[in-house]
């Protein structure tokens, strides 16, 4: 009442709109929106059974010539990667990418030996991911992560994003 | 300005405040409007693992296997202890989740069932699964065979995104 009383005195009303209803308006929507607000995202990674994808690649096969069949093993030292007719063959004849000193499995090696298979075989897809029985389920997503796609600063200074292998078959895993 | 003093009650200057209330408004509708359309059901025990996919969930049907607990569409199926099944619930080849696959035949019956009266609704095999980080593979092993042998062949496992690298 006061503050109507005040505004009739002023000519200039111009110079005090009364925005206390806009305030209480805002003040209302605001818990709403910041209630349905979700501050980190669901996303999710394909997978699928050996059988099934046996049978999808094998009439794809067909008119390819090379079959690679690639393996990534999960192991308590490391990544053994290995494809049809071998194992690949890391750092002076070892076979398994071992992990880092700190204990932790290293994503970033498997990652370019990824995009160096990749470059030989561009039409591959699949990779086979055979995890052991306790291998945990955060060490087989940051597997499948790093098979999948590699992230590369192109000459322009972006970002690049290149598939690998996106098509994850579980395999039955070492008992 | 100055000269309102006198009136007694002080009015405070509210422009600086609602200047602040509108751009929040604006970046919480900004917001609002790229938060993910599927309603996940999930369960209080589980830690996602993070992953820099990024895939958005589809509306399937959704197995969740958190600390304790093997849950399909919100119900709870089974138990586990670390990631074992208690073996009078495994059938004879010690793969098979016997509650689990009985709930999984259920649903895919009922959508096969849809299926044949609503030509929107397919059944196409596909199931979300949300899974502790710290579960061993064993169970996930379980999970999949026992979902396999009731015709839901692939999974879309659920993470956080991981954001930036």
């Amino acid at each position: 009442m006061q503050g109507t009383n005040r505004r009739k005195k002023r000519i200039q009303a111009f110079n005090n709109v009364n925005l206390t209803p806009l305030l209480d308006f805002i003040v209302a929507v605001i818990p709403v929106l910041l209630l349905s607000v979700t501050f980190f995202d669901y996303v999710t990674l394909d997978a699928s059974l050996p059988a099934f994808v046996g049978a999808e690649s094998q009439s794809s096969s067909q008119n390819s010539e090379e079959k690679l069949g690639l393996t990534v093993a999960i192991t308590d030292d490391g990544f053994v990667v290995g494809g049809q007719g071998g194992l690949l063959k890391v750092n002076g004849g070892e076979t398994t990418i071992r992990k880092k000193a700190t204990g932790d499995y290293n994503y970033s090696s498997l990652n370019n030996k990824m995009v160096e298979i990749k470059k030989r075989f561009s039409k591959e897809w699949t990779v086979i991911i055979v995890p052991q029985s306790d291998t945990r389920f955060e060490t087989l997503i940051s597997t499948m992560d790093a098979t999948r796609e590699h992230m590369a600063v192109d000459a322009s200074g972006k970002m690049q994003k290149e598939t690998l292998f996106p098509d994850v078959v579980i395999g039955g895993g070492i008992l | 300005m100055r000269t309102k003093r006198k009136m007694g009650i002080p009015e405070l200057n509210i422009t600086a405040l609602l200047d602040m209330f509108t751009m929040l408004l604006i970046f919480l509708l900004i917001n609002f409007s790229s938060a993910t359309s599927v309603n996940m059901k999930t369960s209080g025990f589980i830690t996602f693992p993070k992953s820099v996919s990024d895939k958005k969930p589809i509306d399937v049907l959704t197995i969740v296997a958190d600390k304790y607990n093997i849950i399909v569409d919100g119900k709870i199926v089974a138990k586990h202890n670390n990631g074992a099944v208690s073996s009078n619930e495994m059938d004879d080849t010690g793969f098979e989740i016997v509650p689990l696959y009985e709930a999984l035949v259920k649903y895919s019956d009922r959508t096969k069932f849809i299926a044949e009266k609503n030509k929107t609704v397919k059944s196409e095999g596909k199931v979300i699964l949300q899974m502790d980080k710290d579960l061993p593979f064993s169970l996930l092993r379980q999970i999949m065979y026992t979902a396999g042998q009731a015709e839901y062949n692939e999974f879309k496992f659920v993470a956080l995104q991981k954001s930036g690298k």
